[in-house]
């Protein structure tokens, strides 16, 4: 709001300026033209209104408005009063048009305003040619004919002829046009100064300076050839007219022809010079403009970059490109020294054959297969290298060389960009190293958990022969000597033969624990429900011995070794009826599908197990109870663990005291393939 | 050979290199009903030249009934098995085969070398004994054996 206002207030005060201005200029002009400069040419006078040069200055820097402001405020209305009485009716034919001439050139300079200057034909002194001939049809015509009317009414005028020779409408038509001319030429050069322009408040001005003075050069080449010719036409081939009258008063019909032909010839030609120079400058112009652009481009990206034309020399060389090489643009720039930045030995880079147009299957082989031709842009080919004398340690650059062709296709450069992979690369490395540290740990791992259930396996199997001499020869030494010796002996036999058969029972289930892992079949397609009606099957006897129900849900077919998920669940049965409360044990197994896995549960009524343990039932040989209240060696559900974990799956207990436990484990669901 | 009528001892060949089980055996046998001999090697190598006697054993007899254990230095006891059965003069010979191994897949191969019995040494001395008098009740009493001309 308080901009808007601001520039409307200084838009007002601007416009208070310029008619105040205009204003002056226009009674400064009526001023100067009463001082009545005459010029005499007998039998003529000239009067010549050097005044018309101010509204014309304001037409010509603020446009018409101001300009007819100007003019009327008196620029224009001086002839009224020097040619009124001289000229009769004509002066109604002959004032108007001068106040017509100032708007029509303020017309044209405000349209050569908009259009920047553009057009050729907009141009003071062109559109001056039109408004002469309609001038100089009026002097003829309108003019002549007011002229016969004379003489008016009016006492201040009543001296006025009624009759002029046609010689008089001639020297008018070419002062008039000389004096036109005259007044343009001052006013464009005055325009040209600097002190004017800061007055008038206008921009300083670039261009049209040279456009102005070529075409007042070539006007004042013609005025001097005509001044020349008169001279010359007095003196040689005149002899008997004197020089004004040559000059001026009275040319001879061809001479002037020729004469007004040549003021023309050198107006065009300096219209056509000028316009040259102008699209020559246009161009120039464009061209820094372009380069200005280009180089703002390359500047403006952060993507290092250089441009090589067809002489291999580089043209541009970013900010960018400074900073990944470290050579500044000014040491390369000009030069043909592109391998300087990448390379400790001269040798070309991918830019430079992309110039020469070496042809695909060339450059592949250059760089050792490891280039290829881009994917997106069009004769580019882009390679990764290793650039040991970048950077401080060498660096990793991805590069593209593409190249630059002018309208006809023709190569005329090449560009080259550079991208700084030597993170990715130094990742990558470090994740190749750290994925065959983490195969080789892996690879070790599974070796030492094979040699560790080999060991266990080993152990437990060659530790049973000496075992079974210890507990055989104890056993007999009892079988033949029980009673023969104190009854001491008798307890310490029994104690090593109790002792002998617990480490036996140890030892078998540490070989079937480590069985599971070295003894395993491959999984297959298993039915749950037979695997239970199995398991149950092996424990006939337990189960009928304490009166146990087993129950299930249907169970589904599962991924799995069937002889491992028999001991599964013979294992997590065989729990419950160890772990029963006072009544005969309800089991029920029943299986639920879940994302992915199927989790199968076995459940009892038993005396369940205290959250705490939930953990500790899972390792082996670890039990909850004393041997007498409770048999077994704790290897039961280590291996049912065991056995869990081979197929992938996981294995947890939900329990209440006194309520029963729920042993859960899942199986995978894996897609048959077939 | 002049075959009499009188009571001959039956001919054991025990071929173990444990002397617990050897023992342990020879007792068994003592308190068995049945008069044998016993004979005992100590390695493979040793059993086969029993067999075949050869050297020291030139005057050995051959024994109705092999008591073979399967891990035996020198030579395997699957090795003497296979040789045993694969020796026109010897694969008669009914083999019985002691062992501590329960593994499923030594088993297997035992009677796929045509072992005539497989068993595993019992940890319980009474089902030690036992066993040891079943095979001898078996092989030596119940199974009519080949009486092999020589």
């Amino acid at each position: 709001m308080d901009n808007q206002s601001e520039r409307s207030a200084s838009s007002k005060k601007t416009t208070a300026y310029r008619v105040t201005v205009s204003i002056l200029f226009g009674l400064l002009g009526f001023v100067v033209n009463l001082l009545t400069i005459n010029l005499y040419f007998p039998p003529y006078t000239a009067t010549i209104l050097i005044g018309l040069l101010f509204p014309m200055l304001i037409t010509l820097a603020w446009g018409w408005r101001y300009g007819l402001l100007s003019a009327l405020a008196g620029g224009c209305q001086s002839m009224w009063w020097i040619w009124g009485p001289v000229n009769g009716y004509a002066i109604f034919s002959i004032a108007p048009p001068f106040t017509l001439w100032i708007v029509w050139h303020g017309f044209f300079a405000g349209l050569r305003k908009k259009r920047k200057g553009e057009e050729w034909w907009l141009n003071a002194y062109v559109v001056e040619i039109p408004f002469r001939i309609l001038s100089t049809i009026n002097l003829y015509t309108l003019a002549r004919w007011a002229i016969s009317l004379n003489p008016p009414p009016w006492g201040w005028a009543s001296s006025a002829s009624s009759t002029v020779p046609i010689h008089f409408s001639n020297f008018v038509v070419i002062k008039q046009m000389v004096v036109g001319y005259v007044i343009i030429l001052l006013t464009d050069v005055l325009l040209n100064l600097g002190f004017v322009r800061r007055y008038l408040r206008l921009k300083k001005r670039i261009d049209q300076t040279k456009t102005g003075y070529i075409i007042s050069a070539s006007l004042l080449l013609g005025v001097l050839f005509w001044i020349i010719d008169s001279v010359i036409g007095s003196v040689v081939f005149y002899v008997e007219s004197s020089f004004l009258d040559l000059l001026a008063l009275n040319i001879p019909p061809y001479v002037l022809n020729v004469r007004l032909f040549l003021i023309l010839t050198c107006l065009i030609g300096g219209l056509v010079t000028s316009k040259l120079l102008r699209r020559q400058r246009e161009s120039e112009e464009a061209l820094r403009e372009s380069e200005k652009e280009l180089s703002q481009i390359l500047g403006g990206t952060s993507v290092p970059t250089f441009v090589i034309d067809k002489n291999h020399t580089i043209t541009h060389w970013n900010k960018a490109c400074e900073n990944l090489t470290g050579v500044s643009a000014g040491e390369m720039v000009g030069s043909r020294n592109q391998w300087t930045a990448f390379y400790s030995a001269k040798r070309p880079v991918m830019a430079d054959p992309i110039v020469n147009g070496l042809p695909g299957e060339k450059m592949v082989r250059r760089y050792n297969g490891k280039c290829q031709e881009s994917a997106f842009i069009d004769g580019a080919y882009e390679a990764e290298r290793f650039f040991p004398d970048l950077g401080d340690s060498g660096k990793w650059l991805f590069f593209t060389a593409g190249p630059l062709r002018n309208y006809q296709g023709k190569v005329i450069g090449a560009i080259k960009t550079f991208q700084d992979i030597t993170e990715r690369k130094t990742a990558e490395q470090a994740l190749r190293e750290s994925e065959e540290e983490l195969r080789l740990t892996v690879a070790n791992l599974k070796h030492s958990n094979v040699q560790l259930e080999q060991f266990a396996y080993i152990a437990s199997h060659d530790l049973q022969e000496p075992l079974r001499m210890m507990s055989i020869y104890v056993q007999l030494l009892a079988r033949r000597y029980k009673g023969r010796l104190d009854p001491d002996a008798d307890d310490f036999i029994g104690y090593a033969v109790d002792g002998a058969t617990h480490m036996q029972t140890l030892l078998n289930d540490l070989l079937a624990f480590s069985r599971v892992g070295t003894r395993g079949k491959p999984l297959e397609q298993t039915d749950c429900e037979t695997v239970l009606e199995q398991a149950v099957a092996n424990l006939k006897m337990a189960i009928e011995d304490s009166h146990a129900l087993v129950t299930h849900n249907p169970l589904p077919t599962v991924m799995a070794d069937a002889s491992q998920l028999i001991q599964l669940i013979q294992n997590l049965i065989d729990n419950a009826i160890n772990f029963k409360g006072d009544e005969p044990p309800h089991i029920h197994v029943s299986a639920e599908q879940k994302e992915g896995e199927w989790v199968i549960s076995v459940a009892d009524d038993g005396i369940g197990i205290k959250p705490e343990f939930f953990d500790r039932i899972f390792v082996i040989f670890k039990r909850l109870h004393g041997r007498n209240t409770y048999p077994g060696t704790g290897i039961g559900l280590a291996v049912c663990k065991k056995i869990v974990e081979r197929h992938k799956g996981r294995i947890w207990v939900e329990s209440e005291p006194e309520k029963g436990t729920t042993f859960f484990f899942t199986i995978p669901i894996t897609e048959i393939v077939k | 050979m002049n075959i009499t009528k009188t009571v001959e001892p039956l001919e054991l060949l025990l071929v173990e290199d444990n002397p617990g089980d050897v023992r342990l055996t020879e007792e068994a046998l003592r308190e068995g009903r049945v008069y044998n001999k016993i004979h005992v090697v100590d390695d493979g190598v040793e059993a086969l030249a029993f067999l075949r006697r050869e050297g020291r054993y030139a005057d050995a007899r051959r024994p109705d009934i092999i008591l073979l254990d399967l891990n035996l230095p020198k030579k395997d006891g699957r090795e003497v098995l296979e040789e045993i059965k694969s020796d026109k003069a010897l694969k008669r010979i009914p083999v019985v085969v002691l062992t501590t191994s329960e593994a499923e897949q030594d088993i297997l191969r035992v009677y796929n070398l045509h072992a005539n019995c497989y068993v595993t040494k019992p940890l319980d001395l009474d089902q030690f004994m036992s066993v040891v008098k079943s095979i001898e009740n078996f092989w030596l009493t119940v199974v009519k054996l080949p009486h092999d001309e020589e």
